[in-house]
């Protein structure tokens, strides 16, 4: 409450301005009248003209008062309109900051508190968290970090900057979010989490207000060399990280997001640039794209989070995903849903527990040249797919390396130390044209009903093909190698244990040892 | 196809490797097996020469109760004249002291040898404790007159901690595998250590001044000498042998610095001593001891590859392969020394420490290829300055 009352202070200004003006009236009327006196003649009629001009005076000055009071009731009510619209449609948070093209509003329950002035142009954040009243923002000199309570909406036209020659840090209380509506929110290197005054680290993952950053339309969001850590909650997508809301754009280069509830999400954005972005231990999936147009990736690395590395879904069609790499997501590394004319694209999934790739109810979807190992599954296309294509790409460990629930067409692809090479379910016919699968178990299962077109492959496993198989043109189903290094590994480690027996034995007889040695010495067997 | 060949590419070199290396060690291991001391009556006067320098007073007594308890000629302390206390202990037993003022290891073994009138000679180091029948076992090779040298069987002292008992196994390795194949192989070992060796003491005085003088790139030499002796005996067309049933204790570092050092130092005199001798014709009329000399130089360079390969792995995150070497490295490594974990089973966990212990080994080993004509005993005060032994510290006790 250090400038509670400043709202209040403005009103008495305005007041003041009003008065000087009907005062410097009063002060030339004054004039005349010793003017007058000078001349030492004061008729009745003359007193009587006076006084009416001083009425009349005084009349003036009432309506100007009015009028200035008129004018500041007004501004006050159109801002507090402002504020109590922002304030419901988000969800009436207890403190809210209003940022404004001229004036930053501070609100408290849906009621504006104060109005502070501020220059046009990009407003530091760093500004915004000194001038606030304390209970909604602090600033510490010392670490250089901006700390909020209440939720910041960057309005039409705004732009709200966090950069680090402002502040290194901007840490965001339970309740605080970013709100960015047809205005603009620009970080460069500073670090932008959630905060725990309590503990004085960041918020848990289960706090039902964590903060989030949000664009809705008409926004653009801009990170450069940003580290964002531990925001989002679960409850409502646009809340479970940083989102590039519906119309919303911006980019993010050299950006790093852990900890979030959802990494990164573009639902319905427009024109997003992601490049050299890391996103990691998001609770849920790393990076969602969900009918986000002309989205631009690279470099983009999705690591252990609690799901999915990066999950697409609803459109747009005939979009093409590549410059990902995913590793250690509890789920697949990248799973697209509902999609039609995908093309996935040199795409690196590593050690991601369930799966690399999961296409589901998608049509006409390509996978070019992927590179899997580790995953529990390297392709998995599920039931309601159709007309899927693996070309080139190598996929090795695991259960299964293709698991096709519907048809597939194989070209290319190397299946390399998976327990089943290539699984087809019932009635699933795959055709596979240059692949080669060197599987632990079986080289390619077939349900009843389904059936393999081969052609110009190999197939190197125990068991070579399960289920009914047609062979085109030149084909090798054989036993894997030998693995001869490993037997004679065997082999020398059994004669090292031979040669070490006869050896013993040659030296069975011999004079101990402990007989002969002094009484000091203890290592003598 | 393009992992089947990266997968080949990254381990098939390093399964051929494992495979080279094992064909070595069997080839070293067969007749190591075949191994057996000599037995027989065979007995010869011997005297014992001991350089004494800054030796801890308590090991030293100790010592010197143990070689008095053999039957020997007489025991020969040449003592250096700072190390005042090694002498007021060596005055308390029945041995003869030589006060020697000129430092060096080398020449107070010739100023032993010389004074001796023994036909053996056993060369000893100060710290080395002998079980009762040495002098006994040590003379039954000499029974064969082409036998100019004789190497004992030796082991830590009474091994506390890590790195002494890891030396122990090293030790054992060298006595039960290397050194028995050289002397089933040709009976030319590679050198006879100098903590116990026993001489010929005729061939000791025909080589000395070649000992005395050796150089090695134009600097004269100081440590290597037991290399030194062994090279200069099997040049001469003398054979050496491994008599297993003699056995001596000694003490060793027990902290990393200073097992480090000893370790530089004994790599350097062996770079020196085995480039030299491979240089040589001598040393192609024993095969097997060439065969041993190029096998330790080749194989200090190649173990690197299976801990950068680990590395690699470990960065990698290739858990399975990562956990598939190290399992290999503590298997095929606990075979290799089965005949000391045959003594010490508990030894087998000390294994995975001594395959690490190997590695730093070899970086040392690389070091010393790269320093090989520095001249410090690294462990003690002296050093050679200007084609000279200098102590660097004055009166050392």
């Amino acid at each position: 409450m250090r400038r509670a009352g400043k709202w209040a202070a403005g009103a008495l200004a305005l007041g003041a301005v009003g008065l000087f003006s009907v005062s410097g009236l009063s002060v030339r009327a004054a004039s005349t009248n010793v003017t007058i006196r000078a001349a030492g003649v004061i008729s009745p009629l003359k007193a009587s003209k006076d006084a009416a001009h001083q009425r009349y005076l005084q009349q003036i000055r009432a309506r100007k008062l009015a009028a200035a009071r008129a004018k500041l009731a007004a501004e006050h009510e159109r801002a507090q309109a402002v504020a109590t619209g922002i304030w419901t449609r988000e969800g009436k948070p207890a403190l809210l900051t209003v940022i404004g093209p001229t004036k930053v509003l501070v609100v408290e329950n849906g009621t504006v508190l104060q109005s502070l002035r501020r220059a046009k142009g990009p407003l530091p954040i760093g500004w915004l968290a000194r001038e606030l009243p304390a209970q909604w923002a602090t600033y510490d000199a010392a670490t250089r970090s901006a700390r909020f309570t209440s939720a910041l909406s960057v309005t039409d036209g705004c732009e709200l900057e966090a950069e680090p020659g402002d502040v290194a840090a901007v840490r965001l209380g339970d309740g605080a979010a970013i709100w960015v509506s047809r205005g603009t929110f620009r970080a460069g290197a500073v670090a932008i989490s959630s905060y725990d005054p309590q503990t004085g680290g960041t918020l848990p993952v289960t706090d039902p207000a964590r903060p989030f950053i949000r664009a809705g339309l008409g926004a653009t969001l801009a990170f450069d060399g940003t580290v964002i850590a531990a925001l989002g909650n679960r409850s409502a997508p646009d809340e479970s990280g940083v989102t590039w809301g519906k119309g919303a754009t911006g980019e993010a280069s050299q950006l790093v997001v852990s900890g979030n509830y959802t990494g990164l999400r573009l639902a319905s954005s427009r024109m997003v640039a992601l490049e050299d972005v890391s996103v990691s231990h998001s609770a849920l999936d790393g990076l969602v794209l969900e009918n986000d147009g002309g989205t631009t990736l690279s470099g983009v690395a999705s690591t252990d989070n609690g799901h999915d590395g990066v999950r697409l879904g609803f459109g747009p069609d005939r979009r093409t995903l590549k410059g990902v790499t995913t590793s250690g997501n509890q789920d697949y590394g990248v799973v697209a849903v509902a999609l039609s004319g995908l093309t996935v694209l040199g795409f690196t999934s590593q050690q991601d527990v369930v799966g690399g790739i999961r296409l589901s109810r998608c049509d006409r979807c390509s996978v070019v040249d992927p590179v899997t190992s580790g995953d529990r599954m390297g392709v998995r296309v599920d039931a309601e797919s159709h007309g899927t294509s693996i070309t080139g790409g190598t996929i090795s460990g695991g259960d299964t390396g293709v698991d096709a629930g519907a048809a597939v067409s194989l070209s290319g692809t190397a299946i390399s130390g998976a327990s089943i090479g290539l699984h087809a379910a019932a009635g699933v016919e795959v055709r596979a044209d240059r692949i080669s699968i060197r599987a632990l178990r079986t080289g390619a299962h077939l349900e009843d009903g389904g059936g393999l077109l081969l052609s110009g492959s190999t197939v190197l496993a125990p068991v070579g093909i399960k289920g009914r198989v047609v062979y085109s043109g030149h084909n090798t189903v054989a036993l894997p190698p030998f693995p001869w290094l490993g037997i004679v590994a065997i082999a020398a480690i059994v004669l090292g244990l031979l040669l070490e027996t006869v050896h013993a034995l040659r030296q069975a007889g011999r004079i101990s040892t402990r007989a002969v040695a002094p009484d000091h010495v203890l290592n003598t067997a | 196809m393009t992992f089947v060949l990266r997968h080949y590419l990254a381990f098939f070199p390093l399964g051929v490797l494992g495979l080279f290396r094992w064909t070595v060690w069997l080839f070293r291991r067969v007749p190591a097996a075949l191994y057996r001391p000599v037995d027989n009556d065979y007995r010869l006067p011997l005297s014992i020469v001991v350089p004494v320098y800054q030796e801890h007073p308590v090991v030293f007594a100790r010592a010197i109760e143990s070689w008095l308890a053999n039957e020997v000629a007489e025991v020969v302390l040449v003592i250096d004249a700072t190390d005042t206390a090694c002498i007021e202990v060596a005055r308390r037993y029945p041995v003869r002291v030589l006060v020697t003022h000129v430092p060096g290891k080398r020449d107070a073994l010739r100023r032993g040898w010389e004074s001796c009138t023994t036909p053996l000679v056993a060369l000893v180091d100060s710290d080395t404790v002998w079980a009762a029948n040495v002098a006994a076992e040590v003379c039954k090779p000499f029974a064969d007159p082409r036998i100019g040298g004789v190497a004992t069987r030796q082991n830590v002292y009474n091994p506390r901690g890590f790195l002494p008992r890891v030396n122990d196994i090293f030790l054992d390795y060298r006595y039960f595998d290397e050194n028995a194949a050289q002397t089933v192989m040709g009976q030319a070992l590679s050198c006879l250590s100098g903590r116990t060796a026993v001489y010929r003491r005729e061939l000791l005085t025909e080589i000395a001044d070649e000992f005395m003088n050796e150089t090695f790139w134009g600097v004269p030499c100081m440590s290597g000498d037991d290399k030194r002796l062994t090279t200069l005996l099997l040049e001469r067309g003398h054979l050496t042998y491994l008599q297993r049933s003699a056995r001596v204790w000694s003490t060793f570092p027990d902290t990393w610095p200073v097992f480090c050092k000893q370790r530089l130092r004994w790599a350097r005199n062996t770079w020196r001593s085995d480039l030299r001798a491979l240089s040589r014709r001598w040393v192609w009329s024993h095969p097997f001891l060439a065969f041993c000399m190029l096998d330790k130089a080749i194989g200090g360079l190649t173990i690197f590859v299976s801990p950068t390969l680990m590395m690699l792995g470990l960065v990698d995150r290739k858990w399975f392969f990562v956990c598939c070497l190290a399992a290999w490295w503590w298997i095929s490594r606990a075979v290799k020394v089965l005949p000391h974990l045959r003594r010490r089973p508990v030894d087998l966990f000390l294994v995975p420490g001594y395959v690490l212990a190997t590695f730093v080994m070899a970086g040392v080993k690389f070091l010393a290829l790269l320093t090989i004509r520095r001249q410090r005993w690294l462990t003690r005060q002296v050093q050679v300055e200007n084609g000279r032994v200098v102590r660097t510290v004055e009166g050392g006790g």
